[in-house]
């Protein structure tokens, strides 16, 4: 399977489990990323505060990383590092928030990559956005 | 060929497909294994340190080494979070400052030996840029693309250039970005119409 199939074959799937499990009473929905390129769906959308999903978003980070190499509130950039499968392979988890343009709300865009080669680690997307609605007080 | 050269043709096969990339990267991973090239380049060590030690780069400097391109009627804003988004996609994002407008991103890494099957002391190098400046122009957004000659060099110091994309490789490789990235603003423009 060429990445680009397996991007788009990861985010057909995530997608379609985002709107099985999420019921449609639930803030948080699935939103397609939007430049093309790769293909990829990895983001929600969350009707709480900024404030609020990135305080979420911090305490999952620290959970399932070992380090944050980069956590700024400000520019809604959260990057941390996660043990991969392999010995000594590493993932980096690639976390961007953005607060909604108009009415309320965040999308958090989640890509994990491996250092090594430096693609796409389609894993741990789906742990962290169920942990993040577990920590924001979503089933 | 020098390792400068093959680099650059592995940069350019970036701009195709990833497949194409490794192919060609297959003599220069031989290359350095041959010579030997174990020794840590100054990325290397920040991948080792989880980039903590890591210091911003001088704004004016890295504008100055860098290609540009306006997008008119754009708000920084709007550019900021596009290249955030793009980014994120082909790099590993390691420092972010909104109020600089600088975002810095690894996308080349070496290798570790025999990982994933690999030859060890190679580089895998991404098209996307290393450091972005986002900033306002009387036209609209600015945002500026380059890439850090000093993280291919070897931390010892000495005069081993792993890595250096400059020229037409940078301004290719710059005008790939700033394609996405416009892709990337006008897609985000019309979801909010649309909303």
């Amino acid at each position: 399977m060429t990445r680009t199939r397996a991007s788009r074959w990861a985010a057909t799937w995530w997608t379609s489990a985002a709107l099985v499990l999420g019921s449609p009473f639930a803030p948080s929905r699935a939103v397609e990323l939007p430049v093309a390129d790769q293909g990829a769906s990895v983001a929600m959308h969350f009707e709480q505060a900024y404030e609020t999903v990135w305080k979420a978003a911090v305490a999952v980070a620290g959970r399932q990383g070992d380090a944050i190499i980069v956590a700024s509130h400000a520019s809604g950039v959260l990057t941390f590092v996660t043990p991969g499968e392999l010995d000594g392979s590493r993932i980096y988890v690639n976390v961007v928030l953005v607060p909604s343009a108009q009415g309320s709300g965040s999308s958090v865009y989640v890509m994990p990559r491996l250092a090594f080669p430096t693609v796409r680690y389609p894993g741990p997307d789906g742990d962290f956005f169920r942990a993040l609605r577990q920590e924001l007080g979503e089933r | 060929m020098t390792q400068t050269r093959r680099v650059v043709l592995i940069a350019l096969a970036a701009l195709s497909m990833e497949s194409a990339l490794r192919s060609q990267a297959a003599d220069f991973f031989e290359d350095a294994r041959a010579k030997g090239g174990q020794s840590q380049t100054v990325l290397d060590r920040y991948f080792a340190t989880g980039f903590r030690d890591f210091q911003p780069p001088d704004r004016q400097g890295a504008a100055a080494q860098s290609v540009s391109r306006v997008f008119p009627g754009r708000t920084t804003k709007e550019a900021w979070t596009a290249a955030l988004l793009v980014l994120m996609q082909d790099a590993i994002l390691v420092y972010a400052s909104i109020d600089d407008g600088i975002i810095v991103c690894a996308n080349s890494i070496r290798a570790p030996a025999g990982h994933a099957g690999t030859q060890p002391s190679a580089y895998i190098v991404g098209g996307v840029p290393e450091i972005v400046l986002v900033d306002a122009d009387v036209r609209g957004a600015r945002v500026s693309a380059g890439w850090f000659t000093e993280w291919h060099r070897l931390a010892d110091r000495s005069e081993v250039q792993f890595i250096d994309i400059k020229g037409p490789t940078k301004d290719l490789l710059a005008a790939r970005f700033f394609e996405l990235l416009d892709r990337e603003i006008s897609a985000a423009s019309l979801a909010r119409r649309l909303n």
